[in-house]
């Protein structure tokens, strides 16, 4: 019996582990394919001047997850609600995806320059915000490196601790 | 005019407006409704709707610059860089096709307006579809099946657009080709490439850009027999009515001024008069119930 609930706390902690790490993969994932969107969207708005609404059903068809994730809801809100409204209420649950708070605000923040100015102006701005992420998906990517296999190393070795202090 | 029709166009045209703003419009009159030609907005004062004529205020709480601005960028379906260079020439068209006027301070560069900031005024003219406005003109193809030119003059707000749409339709509905320049998108008010208003079965428009490229894109691509552009003033815009009337290709256009002496007084018009571009002029007198027509030939217009 004890050594049955040794192994399940050994994998308990292992799973508990790689989760942790696995949200960091999550993250640097999430902030990289944000990165690409958004330049897709930067290229779309300036260049093709497509409506925002066009962009936005166009990144949620052509995005994969996590980033589809974010358009689509941000999609389907837009028309309900304000432009604004809708971009920072999706922008705001980016905790979900691994965004950091001030991600989340400088995520929300872009609702208020998409669609609101000209084209020139538009992507001088959102290319401010693109640059922003793209530094921190280098260093979520660079923090993934670091820390994946400690963490999943770390889950492993206190399941194994714990199961030897229970036998 | 059918009054349910009137009042989903004023309806709709309140739409375009935030709630608090909508729900004094829901206020005036079911006449005033019906006969209200604009909805007027100004930063600092408030709501009016000018109705047979005359402004009905509404309401005089303040308005902000900022509320007149999400106004036109809600408009735009929250994409100002999409309509960027009509917001220069001072409008935007809703999805709808109602003209939303824009009023502020101006951007200069060059001596040439490249934006408005700060905006201080809207004027939202409700547009409407009025299928019995070209009731009365005379026939503009002759019955060996040759078109004649028309310009229609009228000063601001004296229903040149609406006269235009509906001779379009007319004239498409017989199967003549027409091509229609559509600048600001309010004479077909077309949404995803299918036109809102009816402007006839045989009629191709290009819209949102400017008249004169507009048109002589449409005689190079679309062989038209007539072509229809709204207020041509501009020397480019004459050029390319010369151009059309050159081709052997019939036009429609619109233009502002009060009577048919005084564009005879206005040179660029009196050229176009004495080259022949057109076979015909109306001008339009009156509003709403009290307007009326007159139609000159063109050796009235010498």
């Amino acid at each position: 019996m004890k050594s049955v609930g040794a192994i399940m706390v050994i994998l308990s902690c292992s799973v508990l582990g790689l989760s942790m790490a696995d949200a960091l993969r999550t993250r640097a994932e999430f902030l990289r394919s944000l990165a690409r969107a958004l330049t897709l969207m930067r290229n779309e708005l300036c260049t093709s001047m497509l409506t925002v609404g066009d962009v936005l059903k166009m990144l949620a068809e052509s995005q994969s997850d996590p980033a589809h994730c974010f358009f689509a809801e941000c999609s389907s809100r837009f028309g309900n609600e304000s432009l604004k409204n809708a971009w920072a209420g999706t922008a705001l649950g980016g905790k979900a995806w691994g965004l950091e708070d001030d991600e989340c605000r400088a995520l929300a923040e872009l609702g208020e320059i998409i669609g609101r100015y000209e084209a020139e102006k538009q992507r001088e701005l959102i290319d401010r915000v693109i640059v922003y992420f793209e530094d921190r998906a280098k260093l979520a990517e660079e923090e993934k490196r670091r820390q994946y296999k400690l963490r999943a190393a770390l889950g492993l070795g206190s399941g194994l601790m714990l199961a030897i202090l229970m036998i | 005019m059918n009054e349910e029709y009137l009042l989903s166009r004023y309806l709709s045209a309140a739409e375009l407006l935030p709630r608090h703003m909508k729900e004094k419009l829901y206020r005036l009159g079911k006449e005033e409704m019906l006969a209200a030609e604009e909805i007027r907005l100004r930063a600092g004062s408030g709501i009016s709707v000018l109705s047979e004529g005359r402004e009905i205020v509404l309401d005089k709480s303040c308005i902000s610059c900022g509320e007149l601005a999400d106004i036109v960028c809600a408009a735009s379906n929250s994409s100002i860089h999409t309509v960027a260079s009509n917001i220069r020439e001072g409008f935007v068209t809703a999805e709808n096709g109602h003209r939303i006027g824009i009023c502020g301070t101006a951007a200069v560069k060059n001596g040439e307006i490249c934006g408005i900031n700060n905006y201080s005024s809207l004027a939202v003219r409700i547009s409407k579809e009025i299928k019995t406005a070209a009731e009365g003109l005379p026939e503009l193809i002759t019955a060996d099946g040759v078109l004649s030119s028309l310009l229609i003059i009228s000063p601001p707000g004296g229903g040149k657009t609406t006269l235009l749409r509906d001779l379009v339709r007319r004239v498409s509905e017989k199967g003549v080709r027409v091509a229609l320049a559509d600048e600001r998108g309010e004479i077909a008010a077309v949404k995803n490439g299918v036109p809102t208003m009816d402007v006839g079965p045989c009629t191709d428009i290009m819209d949102m850009a400017p008249r004169s490229e507009a048109a002589m894109f449409l005689l190079r691509a679309m062989t038209p027999q007539v072509i229809a552009m709204d207020e041509i003033s501009s020397h480019r815009e004459m050029e390319a009515a010369r151009a059309i009337a050159g081709c052997g290709t019939a036009i429609f256009a619109t233009a502002h001024g009060g009577s048919m002496n005084e564009m005879k007084t206005r040179k660029r018009y009196r050229e176009l008069f004495e080259n022949g571009v057109f076979d015909g002029v109306v001008t339009i007198s009156g509003s709403g119930s009290e307007r009326g027509y007159k139609y000159f030939s063109r050796s009235e217009t010498l």
